[in-house]
């Protein structure tokens, strides 16, 4: 279970988003939503460790990530704008690399287990840099399915997949969750699973002017 | 430790593969050697008394061109966050990618050094000193260069940048790796030479994976 | 009540301000008080004439060229730890003074070098490490101005200060072994035997306290409006202007 509790976040004297709370059980799926600039990146960003939590609380399983790296590393994948594949290598080297960096235990030998979700055996031999830009996109998140971990943070994970990847891409999210993950998918479009249904929050724009005042030091007191 | 040693092999396999890198390096060091007789003399005993500074300074700037590259492009395509999410802690790949950094940069120019110095009229006793000092001196390089293209990450085309802020720390490497081959030509013990080059080159060891592994997280803070 | 409440921006703009006229009133008399007496009141060197009495400004600008930088290092230190803006911003303010105190001191020596040892440059140890401390206050100047955000350009500058020193001290180290040079031994040591007469000492005594307190009249002045900058720019942000 990941809990957070009242996350603020303020960059730059700008108050991002603030007092956001939700709880996800493993098994259950959840959309973040909102506007361009609302915060949906800095959240998953923040739920990955990336950003510093600046007030409030996440736990997964009653424990702190707060710092945690390597507690962050064994349950959660990421999957943010950009890829991570290498132009140089095949699709099969990447998918490689990745597995085999990972833990061992959960390891998914690519040549006999891994279930191809995204569809992507047909160009598996291709070098990165041969694929466009919706096959790389299915390259990165097959990704997700030979590292086995419980939570994934995808970022507007659709952008440039077509229909069809779509759908196997929501199919692949569902086996997920029924096998006991769970999935936090920033996202634009609407989402139609037939097993589960996926609760979303709502990131509202906060009035950033109010706030900041107090987060800026040479704001502080009289002047 | 299996996930570290595929990390490396891939590491090695994605230097070779982005072609020109290796040659590149070579190719700066060669010219580099070539420059500095030119400039000063073709006198040949002038020049055998400066042929360790010429090629230390020649593997300094060769590795120093090869650094801007050291992070960047992972950070670009997204890689840094990713495998920072691996089982891999982030000092270890630091340490994984400046090994590799070492071994396309430092090692094929210590490699190639005897061969510049023949052309440089180094005194024969000295080969085998002139190797040995390219070889812990050159780690130290790519080891403090991880350190300076970290800082530099958030300022994008830094490289010029990165050349400032490496130079500096490059000193006491330069000057202990120079020092060894000039004691060796002149016929002295080289003990404290080789001892100090050692020390600067594990202590770089050490701290560089920390220090950047800060710095790039210092980087996606903000 | 701690002391760390003076670092707070606005209560530092205020004392600062009370402060800054009593260090510059300092600085001024024990300058002129110093340098007049060393100028002109101090017997020439028996082998060195009236060239020796550059020392009254090479020796206590050499002084805080490496002073600057230990102080530099503790507030890079003191940001990473106590997160106090200030103090980041007071090690920005400090770079550039210590970036002209080590010319003046390569400049004075220059001066001084030319009739002395018949070149205004040697490689000496010491002239190397202070060319090295250049390059050192201009990488550290670059890094900070490079970075737009300003909580970020204070990270990676005091990790970039903290880096240096450790290296710093190596090279002070590897320049001495790399060669015994012309320049004299310290001018100043607390063991008596060692430094120069007394009635060279007691001038400059003088001089050094009043560089010391030039250095903290620029500093404060310097931080000042550093802290104006932010707050300008703070200011900015919130009212949108930078969109």
């Amino acid at each position: 279970m990941l809990k957070a509790e009242l996350l603020s976040y303020h960059r730059n004297g700008h108050q991002i988003f603030s007092d956001i709370s939700f709880v996800i059980e493993f098994g259950a799926c959840m959309l973040v939503k909102g506007h361009n600039g609302s915060g949906k990146t800095t959240l998953l960003k923040l739920l990955a460790g990336f950003l510093p939590i600046q007030k409030g609380t996440v736990t997964i399983d009653g424990k702190k990530i707060v710092n945690n790296f390597d507690f962050i590393a064994q349950n959660v994948d990421y999957i943010g704008h950009l890829n991570a594949a290498k132009k140089q290598m095949t699709v099969l080297e990447n998918l490689k690399l990745w597995n085999s960096i990972c833990e061992p235990d959960k390891r998914v030998n690519i040549e006999s287990e891994f279930s191809d979700p995204m569809n992507i055996n047909g160009f598996k031999n291709q070098p990165i840099s041969f694929c466009s830009a919706g096959q790389t996109r299915r390259v990165a998140l097959s990704r997700l399915a030979t590292n086995n971990k419980k939570l994934w943070l995808l970022d507007e994970p659709t952008t440039s997949l077509d229909e069809r990847a779509i759908e196997n891409f929501y199919k692949m999210v569902e086996t997920h969750c029924l096998k006991g993950g769970s999935a936090i998918i920033a996202t634009h479009s609407e989402i139609s699973m037939q097993k589960i249904s996926p609760k979303s929050i709502q990131i509202k724009q906060t009035s950033s002017k109010l706030e900041s005042s107090h987060l800026d030091p040479f704001l502080l007191g009289e002047w | 430790m299996l996930e570290a040693f595929a990390y490396f092999k891939w590491e090695l396999k994605l230097i070779f593969r982005t072609g020109g890198s290796l040659v590149n390096v070579v190719g700066f060091f060669t010219i580099f050697v070539l420059l500095f007789p030119i400039g000063i003399s073709f006198d040949s005993d002038n020049l055998s008394k400066i042929t360790p500074i010429i090629l230390w300074i020649s593997s300094l700037l060769s590795v120093l061109i090869a650094l801007d590259r050291f992070f960047l492009l992972d950070e670009e395509d997204g890689t840094l966050e990713y495998i920072s999410l691996s089982a891999l802690p982030m000092e270890t790949i630091i340490l994984i990618k400046m090994i590799s950094h070492w071994l396309t940069t430092g090692l094929p120019l210590t490699i190639l050094s005897p061969l510049f110095a023949l052309t440089l009229n180094l005194p024969f006793q000295s080969y085998g000193w002139l190797l040995i000092s390219l070889l812990i001196g050159t780690p130290a390089l790519s080891f403090i260069g991880a350190i300076g293209a970290s800082l530099t990450l958030s300022t994008r085309r830094g490289s010029l940048l990165t050349a400032l802020i490496v130079l500096p720390l490059y000193v006491p490497t330069l000057i202990f790796g120079i020092k060894l081959i000039e004691l060796s030509i002149i016929g002295e013990s080289i003990i404290s030479a080789f001892l100090l080059l050692s020390a600067t080159t594990l202590l770089s060891l050490v701290i560089a994976p920390f220090i950047s592994a800060i710095a790039i997280r210092i980087h996606w803070k903000y | 009540m701690s002391i760390w409440k003076f670092a707070n921006p606005n209560i530092f703009l205020k004392w600062s301000t009370k402060v800054i006229p009593i260090c510059a009133g300092t600085a001024l008399i024990l300058l002129v008080v110093g340098l007049v007496w060393g100028g002109l009141l101090t017997p020439e060197d028996f082998r060195q004439g009236t060239t020796v009495k550059i020392l009254f400004v090479h020796v206590p600008s050499a002084f805080l060229a490496i002073n600057i930088y230990f102080m530099m290092f503790m507030a890079s230190l003191i940001w990473l730890i106590k997160r106090h803006h200030v103090s980041a911003l007071a090690a920005k303010a400090a770079a550039p003074i210590g970036v002209s105190m080590t010319l003046i001191a390569l400049a004075t020596g220059a001066i001084w070098g030319q009739p002395m040892w018949g070149t205004p440059w040697v490689w000496d140890p010491r002239l190397t490490s202070f060319a090295v401390m250049l390059i050192f206050y201009i990488s550290y100047i670059a890094l900070w101005s490079t970075v737009n955000n300003r909580d970020k350009a204070a990270d990676l500058s005091s990790i970039l200060c903290l880096t240096g020193s450790v290296f710093a001290v190596l090279s002070r180290y590897a320049v001495n072994f790399w060669d015994k040079g012309l320049h004299q031994g310290a001018s100043l040591s607390l063991d008596k035997e060692e430094h120069i007469s007394n009635e060279f000492f007691f001038p400059l005594l003088v001089c050094m306290g009043g560089f010391v307190c030039l250095f903290l009249t620029l500093v404060l002045i310097r931080t000042q409006t550093e802290i104006r900058n932010q707050r300008i720019i703070s200011l900015l942000r919130t009212e949108g202007f930078n969109k």
